[in-house]
């Protein structure tokens, strides 16, 4: 008799089943109602949701032209001829923008298991360090726990399955309302955090990343830091596939004092975290910088934030690259039937700037070879894009100072000041517009008197980037079990202050500096700082007087005080991943299918804050709106409003802050916590404040609320000069103010009608509501005790 | 010769003119919205739609660190007006006595298409807002909201052209545009 898959139960042994299939992952049973939720499974709780923090829409065009009945005029929300209004389709542009990073992140995870199972089979087991709770996500989404990497090919299945669900609804003439596009936006967001942990998890049990590891190495950073005597190898993108066969290549014939091999983005991250000896050079907003310093001899490029134009720049210096990722092959041949030998002799002599090579075998032979080979011929040849001294001088005085480039520049730089500077010899402008300039190069085709405007502010900048070397501690990936139970408590309750996630890219508005800044601040005060992708990189680039990097400073474990790095781009799902453990190992609340109720959870007791402060990506995007339907507010900078999409509370509005007391199903009025779920702020003085006012929770308690108010109206002081407007609103009683500030604020509460007993110091009437330590904050009905029975 | 004849010629009084309707283009060149874009507009007419205006409301963001312009805050918020400072605006005009309240601009975007929002101080929403000294990006997209999903008229007295404006200067320089914010300011009742 063959057994099939499946499970079955034995006459006569009726309370035994008996499941046949992979090891753990099938048969399990669900504890909550939502296993594989389909596109409209969560649309209650998403409803919650939006109906708090309503959709804002800021449209950066007023028209619709997704379909030949157009373009249509939706201005002032009209409606187009389809019927589809402005906020429709501006709800439909942010599915689809959620969509899009979900599909890359998982098509990245989809690449990842493919090969993995090749390399290693499908029962290698899931390694990620101290955790019971391996895969929080898939738990906590799926209803079944992995064990093995095979464990992961129905997760993405089902992530596949329902992303082509959701495309399906954005074509015209099917879904027409906003608020089920944004039910269906946050439902890709949720599908993105889960194609991510898929990703890490398998890379980290299979390749032997640091799994939990609070003592990770460093690694070096920066753009000055790599050998340009030696042959340079730089690999852009994020799938480390490739790059690891490059690695191991060179480590076996022993080549890391010959050849420096750094990566360009998340690429990065995952190459450290493969072997210690690979270096980062930073942010996609270094690439086409780099790339024009002509200091690599040969590019690996992979998947994502590579930028369009880097075979056509690298070409311009004679820098072959390979491409070795079906997602990006720029025109280039396939060679990946054909020898080494053959493909290097044809790039070094320039009949072909670059080639497509699949085979990572032959890319791990090819590319050290090739940059042995072709590496000294082009240094002997100096190429670079930079000009020389003498033409910098002839460049900057050409400049007109039409202000075209500024125009132009994302950054609005004021570029043509530094010119004039520069004319009269002084650099020091240029030099501090290297840190703020995200290297996009759009300066260089808005320039009326043809000055290669980028190449400008580099060769002015090579002081400061000579000196551009810091240190990053290399992704630890996943917060373990024991950092959890240690740390669980405070964060519920609110003594340790709250979570701030640093993630996303590095489309700044004023520089690289300011995340760094911002971190510090909040570090001093004891948040729990956890960075990951260009974010990460881009905290270990400054040094303090005595030259340590914030990474030096501070320790990596997950609590109050640290500083942590969980890796690469796809490693922010266990950020995310880490609330629901803080519900799951702190709070006992069941995971496996039952999302609504544990984002419930995080949303009313966990403060936890996402800030995006230069994301540019649809990936940044969908992440943060995965996060958003887990309960997690997110913060982006100023560019973020060209997401077009914000959901922000009205705390004018008492009853959107009506929550139901868990004990019995009561109605409780509560002050806005958190405030907002997605919002922008415009400087980094206006973002701490609101950071610190977004870790407030329904759930702290007296101590935790006075920490987080003191961190609130301090950072407020300091950075706003002002107390600010709704301090008050969080005060439930006296013990929730700040014992340093408490009686002065007494006196302010006093003046706005609130009675105060000063003889015992105690509060007597006017906060929204009292302190209640067995107060049961959730937002969904069916969690109450009084209706369950 | 007549009494007429013999009167002396008067002598015409140089007054300096500035032109803000030049340089209407968006000043980030590829941010066009679409068919509806903002009027290119003198100082006087700003200056006397918020003169006349029920319920205006100032708003100035993080730009307003330059004296000059912070000045032309200072005064307009002297005049009278109620000011929103956005961004990490207020903490120039934190020891300036005006009746500036500090507000996120995406939050305020928002709360201004909601008619149900009771301002800043309980006497309800606004018929009129004037905008300068935003990062410019940042502003032009909030007021997107307003443009498109609120009966709010919406002028920017900026140095840049916002095409999602109602109406706007153009892309000025900065003797221009500190010269429109005194004409603008001209406009206003003596308080």
């Amino acid at each position: 008799m063959t057994l099939k898959k499946g499970s079955f139960v034995i006459e006569g042994l009726e309370n035994v089943q008996i499941n046949i299939g992979n090891a753990g992952a099938e048969g399990q049973i669900p504890e909550g109602p939502t296993p594989r939720p389909e596109i409209i499974s969560l649309r209650n709780w998403d409803y919650r949701i939006l109906d708090r923090y309503n959709p804002v829409y800021t449209p950066t065009g007023d028209t619709c032209d997704f379909c030949t009945y157009g373009k249509c005029d939706l201005t002032g929300n009209k409606e187009g001829a389809c019927g589809i209004d402005l906020e429709g389709q501006s709800a439909r542009q942010a599915l689809l923008t959620s969509i899009m990073g979900s599909a890359c992140h998982t098509a990245h995870g989809r690449h990842l298991l493919n090969y993995l199972i090749k390399k290693y089979g499908e029962d290698f087991p899931l390694d990620v360090g101290p955790s019971n709770l391996q895969a929080p996500l898939t738990e906590t989404i799926m209803g079944i726990q992995p064990k093995t990497i095979g464990d992961f090919r129905p997760v993405l299945d089902y992530v596949e399955e329902q992303l082509t669900q959701l495309i399906a609804t954005t074509n015209t003439g099917q879904e027409g309302a906003a608020r089920d596009f944004e039910s269906k936006a946050l439902h890709a967001g949720m599908l993105d955090l889960l194609g991510m942990e898929v990703a890490d998890i398998i890379q980290i049990s299979c390749m032997g990343f640091p799994k939990s590891d609070e003592k990770a190495p460093m690694a070096e950073i920066g753009m000055g830091i790599l050998d340009p005597k030696k042959p340079v190898v730089i690999c852009v993108g994020h799938n480390i596939a490739a790059p690891a066969y490059i690695l191991d290549y060179m480590d076996k014939n022993g080549q890391f004092d010959k050849i420096e091999i750094a990566g360009l983005c998340c690429t990065a991250h995952d190459m450290t975290r493969y072997n210690k000896s690979a270096k980062i050079i930073g942010s996609m907003s270094k690439e086409l910088k780099y790339i024009r310093s002509g200091i690599p001899d040969v590019l690996v490029t992979d998947e994502q934030c590579v930028r369009a134009d880097i075979l056509r720049e690298a070409q311009k210096l004679h820098i072959p690259v390979i491409a070795t990722n079906e997602k990006i092959t720029y025109g280039l041949p396939d060679r990946s039937n054909d020898s080494v030998d053959a493909i290097i002799d044809d790039l070094v002599s320039g009949k072909h700037p670059g080639a497509v090579l699949l085979d990572f075998e032959k890319i791990g032979e090819l590319v050290p070879k090739l940059a042995m080979k072709i590496g000294p011929i082009r240094k002997a040849k100096g190429l670079t894009a930079l000009p020389d001294d003498e033409n910098f001088k002839k460049l900057v005085a050409k400049c007109t100072k039409c202000l075209q480039c500024t125009k132009d520049c994302p950054e609005s730089l004021p570029i043509p000041d530094a010119m004039v500077a520069a004319v009269n010899g002084d650099l020091s402008l240029f030099e501090v517009l290297h840190d703020k300039c995200v290297g996009c190069g759009r300066c260089d085709y808005s320039c009326p008197a043809d000055i290669p405007v980028l190449n400008v502010i580099e060769k002015a900048s090579q002081r400061v980037i000579r000196e551009e070397k810091g240190k990053m501690r290399i992704g630890r990936g996943q917060i373990g079990d024991p950092e959890i139970r240690e740390e669980g408590r405070n964060l519920v309750l609110g003594t340790t202050p709250g979570v701030l996630a640093f993630v996303g890219c590095g489309n700044y508005p004023d520089g690289t500096k300011d995340v760094y800044d911002i971190v510090e601040e909040m570090i001093k005060r004891s948040y729990i700082i956890i960075s990951s992708g260009c974010s990460a990189m881009d905290i270990g680039m400054f040094k303090d007087k005595d030259g340590k990097t914030l990474y030096e400073r501070y320790p990596g474990r997950f609590v109050k005080g640290n500083l942590l790095n969980t890796g690469s781009c796809v490693s922010n799902a266990h950020i995310a991943a880490t609330t629901i453990k803080v519900a799951s190992i702190f709070a006992g609340r069941k995971t496996k299918g039952n999302w609504e109720e544990i984002a419930d959870y995080v949303l009313n007791r966990v403060g936890a804050v996402g800030i995006a402060w230069g994301a540019y990506s649809q990936k940044a995007f969908a992440i943060g709106t995965g996060c958003n339907r887990l309960g997690i507010p997110v913060v982006v900078g100023p560019h973020g409003t060209k997401y077009r999409r914000a959901f922000i509370g009205k705390p004018y509005k008492k009853e959107d802050w009506n929550v139901l007391d868990g004990r019995d199903g009561s109605v409780v009025n509560v002050e806005p916590a958190p405030e907002h779920l997605m919002i922008t702020a415009e400087t980094k003085d206006e973002v701490m404040p609101l950071l610190a006012k977004l870790c407030f929770r329904p759930s702290d308690n007296s101590l935790g609320r006075a920490i987080k108010l003191t961190h609130y109206i301090e950072l407020s002081e300091k950075y706003l000069k002002k107390l600010p407007d709704d301090w008050h609103v969080y005060v439930r009683n006296e013990a929730d103010l700040p014992v340093a500030k408490r009686e002065p604020l007494m006196k302010l509460l006093e003046e706005k009608g609130w009675k105060i007993d000063w003889e015992k110091k105690k509060i007597i009437e006017g906060p929204l509501r009292k302190v209640d330590v067995s107060f049961q904050p959730t937002n969904v009905p069916r969690l109450c005790k009084e209706v369950v029975k | 010769m007549n009494a007429k004849s013999q009167a002396k010629p008067v002598e015409k009084q140089e007054v300096k003119v500035i032109d803000t309707t030049r340089g209407a283009v968006p000043f980030n060149t590829g941010n066009i919205p679409g068919p509806k874009m903002a009027r290119a507009v003198m100082p006087a007419i700003p200056g006397k739609m918020l003169a006349k205006a029920r319920r205006p409301l100032l708003i100035v963001g993080s730009e307003i660190d330059d004296k000059d312009v912070l000045a032309r805050v200072v005064t307009m918020g002297k005049a009278g007006m109620q000011i929103a400072s956005v961004g990490d605006s207020y903490k120039y005009l934190a020891d300036k006595g005006l009746d500036a309240h500090y507000a996120n601009m995406h939050a305020l975007a928002s709360y201004l298409c909601d008619p149900g929002w009771p301002g800043f101080d309980g006497k309800g929403g606004y018929d009129l807002v004037v905008f300068f000294g935003i990062t410019y990006y940042y502003a032009s997209q909030a007021i997107s909201a307003l443009k498109n999903f609120s009966n709010i008229k919406v002028i920017s007295i900026d140095k840049y052209y916002h095409p999602n404006a109602d109406m706007s200067f153009g892309n000025l320089r900065k003797d221009v545009f500190i010269a429109a914010l005194d004409e603008v300011i001209a406009q206003l009742p003596k308080k």
